[in-house]
């Protein structure tokens, strides 16, 4: 009998932040916190499924900078100092509870075991690297990992420049084959963010499918029958994954999203905040300002409570929501899928789920679970199954040729996200980069023949020139957020690539410099200058 | 910027005593129910209650014990930057002539320009009164020659205060291109600066009556009418560019979450 299809798609993306020469860096705990509350939790899910013998299919994108700083053994020590950190915390509250609450002592004892076990994982199961349970996972099939442009630089903005669109690509399959072993099949494009005629780069590096937001296909050249619900392929022989705007709405919206429920724990109270000072000074940031911890004891209550008047949080109610969350998603993507196969005659649906994977778990806890749920609940369905992006590929013999129309999953669709009045300002910068990048290259076109100084200020001018074209930088100036961070990390290596580029041009390198811009942005050791010739 | 710092900007700059128009300027800016009728009195008012309000905030946090938790976690949680790390300066011009245009939905485009030295000569050579323009042409379909757009529009710019421009073009899907230029004395246009070509993104359903697949085990295309699609889409209608502000004070008021925050802007697509 055929049955919908549904396409869990993760993307699991952080920018590359990495500040060797600081013992704490509180930007670099966005990474540990989505070890903590994403990556474990979701290795730990494949594994409990993997027991139960549940079927799961699952697509994630992990980014090459995500990948760099996971396979990074400082950022690994460093987590795991965090770690150790926490857990003396989490044994500190489990004793100091024993006066207060009793959802609270019994929420400290949880983190205390919880935290203990996710280090036994990180450190022992998988030797400080965890990208090992991404690859034996995509071994085993159960999870598809594909992979983005190398530093999730915003693709719509080189346009004018295809080298930097050849380079951002070429960096971002390298990468994933460093760490994974194999070549990458799909590729996440950054913000989702497409333009025709970029499926033509993707086909160059071997990319079999990548995905759009829904209006990609609603405004495309030519209108695909099924809509959303069945891919197409590009004339450049590429497919094309479309957004499902049904499943993006019961899960991301404000007021009747899932993540909203009162039974949910409460993102903003956290003990990092709650307690006082002098007891919580040693597990924050050096310098005195308060940061999460990860342990929070209230949840959302309701949306109308403010912070200060949040009931007390418990896991094992929480764990009861997800799994009624789970179920309810279920039964819409069975009720959605009969419609669909009444009017598709038929024709098996295709319903794309794609999702940042920090949703899972760092924004909505209980994320993980859900999902684990939904898992659980779709192995068993009569009317649906989930499936990686590739399976479709291999298993489908008629395909609709369409050229997607230009979008992203941005605010509006469009690209104001990365281009308003915060953010326009870098534009002259990065393209100006390219062009530098380019001419510099050109005047070391054969990396055998250039002198080895040279060659380690053009590669890491490249590196610096990557690292800049991330489009988180341009995001957190819009949102509004942690600004000072994006604009000095902008200006940073804005400064680094004009000042290697003077080396290069002039022929003397200043290696006490070079060497410092090496260990500081130390992304990509494998990276080679010359794919910014491929104009 | 930390809450302390606004707000004590914000009570040195009213004791400078500005005019009523900066008066409600600002307030629009930091998101105050200003109302077109009120007296300056009222509106020193309405600053005084929120600098009051943000005083009290910073009270609660630096408190920070078990109950006072405040909703503003999140300003709390920036921090100074560790010693000696401080913003690098960068270059403001690369001293090349350059116009681009970057789409930034289906009817606003960006366009940014930068000067060799020589094209900065000129321009400062400019006799008093000179006019520089921005002309925008719709060249969908066509080899621009100089004069075959469909359409030519024109901006005046001021150099001196400019670096960029958001221009609004009638259409999506189409192809513009920019000159940046002045006017001669006898009303010539002289482009000095000419603009890569940048395409609108679409934003309706494509008019095309055919469809075209591939059989995929047989290696064949097949090229058929089309009777539309199956299935009729919902489309979503994007809001206004300016709407950001108030979005982000909206959700930063309070009750904000962070996820929301990157639903409103990214992956959520402003649900």
């Amino acid at each position: 009998m055929p049955k919908g299809n549904i396409v869990f798609m993760l993307h699991a993306h952080l920018p590359f932040i990495h500040h060797p020469q600081y013992d704490f860096f509180l930007e670099e705990n966005w990474l540990f916190e989505a070890i903590t509350e994403t990556y474990i939790p979701l290795l730990r899910m494949f594994k409990r499924l993997e027991e139960e013998n549940k079927k799961f299919n699952l697509t994630m994108s992990i980014t090459p900078p995500l990948m760099e700083m996971l396979a990074n053994e400082d950022l690994q020590q460093k987590y795991i100092k965090r770690m150790k950190k926490m857990i003396e915390l989490a044994e500190k509250e489990v004793n100091r509870t024993q006066k207060e609450n009793p959802r609270k002592h019994k929420m400290a004892k949880f983190y205390y075991n919880d935290f203990k076990e996710i280090l036994y994982i990180f450190k022992d199961v998988y030797g400080g690297n965890i990208l090992k349970g991404f690859k034996e996972y995509l071994e085993k099939g159960y999870l598809d990992v594909i992979t983005c442009n190398a530093t999730h630089g915003f693709l719509p903005f080189m346009e004018q420049y295809p080298q930097a669109i050849r380079a951002q690509i070429e960096q971002g399959v390298k990468t994933y084959e460093k760490h994974m072993g194999i070549k990458p099949r799909g590729i996440w494009l950054a913000e989702c963010a497409y333009f025709p005629g970029l499926d033509k780069y993707l086909a160059e590096y071997g990319l079999e499918f990548f995905f759009v937001d829904s209006h990609g296909f609603w405004y495309a050249d030519e209108r695909p029958r099924y809509g959303v619900y069945r891919p197409v392929v590009t004339p450049n022989n590429v497919f094309v994954f479309a957004r499902d705007p049904e499943s993006s709405e019961q899960v991301w919206n404000a007021d009747i999203g899932y993540p909203g429920d009162g039974r949910y724990r409460e993102f903003y109270r956290d003990i990092g905040f709650d307690r006082e000072f002098e007891y919580i000074k040693p597990f924050i940031d050096p310098s005195g300002v308060r940061t999460n911890t990860g342990i929070k004891y209230h949840k959302i209550t309701s949306k109308n409570v403010p912070l200060n008047e949040k009931d007390f949080y418990d896991i094992d109610e929480a764990k009861e929501a997800a799994k009624q969350h789970a179920l309810d998603f279920l039964k819409k993507k069975e009720a959605q899928t009969s419609g669909l196969l009444n009017l598709f005659e038929g024709l098996e649906p295709v319903i794309v789920a794609p999702f940042d994977a920090e949703l899972f778990g760092h924004w909505w806890y209980e994320g993980p679970i859900f999902l684990e749920e939904f898992m659980r609940y779709s192995s068993e369905s009569k009317l649906i199954r989930t499936i990686k992006a590739s399976d479709i590929v291999d298993k489908i013999e008629k395909v609709q040729i369409v050229t997607p129309a230009a979008s992203t999953w941005g605010a509006n669709g469009y690209n104001e996200v990365w281009l308003n009045g915060t953010n326009d300002w870098i534009y002259l910068h990065l393209h100006e980069m390219v062009e530098k990048m380019t001419e510099a290259a050109k005047k070391y076109p054969s990396p055998e023949e250039t002198p080895s100084k040279i060659k380690r200020a053009l590669n890491q001018m490249a590196r610096e020139l990557l690292l800049a074209q991330s489009s988180d930088w341009a995001f957190i100036m819009t949102t509004n957020t942690s600004v000072e961070y994006a604009v000095n990390r902008t200006k940073t290596h804005v400064k680094r690539f004009l000042e290697l580029y003077e080396m290069v041009i002039s022929g003397k390198i200043d290696m006490r410099r070079l060497s410092h811009f090496e260990k500081t942005d130390d992304i990509f050791q494998d990276i080679d200058y010359t794919m910014y010739l491929k104009v | 910027m930390s809450g302390e710092r606004n707000y004590e900007k914000l009570k040195k700059w009213l004791e400078t005593g500005p005019t009523i128009q900066e008066l409600k300027s600002k307030a629009k800016d930091l998101g105050l129910k200003v109302k077109r009728m009120m007296k300056k009195r009222e509106v020193v008012k309405l600053f005084k209650n929120y600098i009051k309000k943000l005083e009290k905030l910073e009270k609660l946090q630096n408190e920070s014990t078990a109950s006072s938790a405040s909703s503003t976690s999140k300003l709390s949680q920036e921090r100074l930057r560790p010693s000696g790390e401080s913003t690098p300066e960068i270059p403001q011009t690369y001293e090349k002539d350059k116009l681009i245009l970057m789409p930034v939905n289906p009817n606003w485009i960006h366009a940014y320009w930068d000067f060799s030295k020589s094209t900065r000569e000129i321009l400062e050579n400019f006799p008093e009164g000179t006019r520089v323009f921005l002309r925008i042409y719709d060249v969908t379909f066509i080899q621009f020659n100089g004069n075959n757009a469909h359409r030519t529009f024109e901006i005046p710019i001021n150099l001196n205060l400019q670096k960029n421009y958001y221009f609004n073009v009638p259409m999506p899907n189409a192809d513009y291109l920019a000159e940046l230029g002045y006017v001669t004395k006898d009303g010539r246009f002289v482009s000095l600066l000419k603009s890569n070509v940048c395409r609108t993104p679409s934003n309706s359903p494509s008019q095309s009556t055919r469809e075209r697949w591939m059989d995929i085990r047989k290696k064949r295309k097949i090229v058929t009418p089309s009777d539309g699609p199956v299935i009729r889409e919902v489309e979503r209608i994007a809001g206004s560019v300016f709407g950001f502000e108030k979005e982000i004070s909206k959700a930063l008021s309070g009750h904000s979450l962070d996820w929301q925050l990157v639903s409103i802007f990214r992956s959520g697509r402003g649900i």
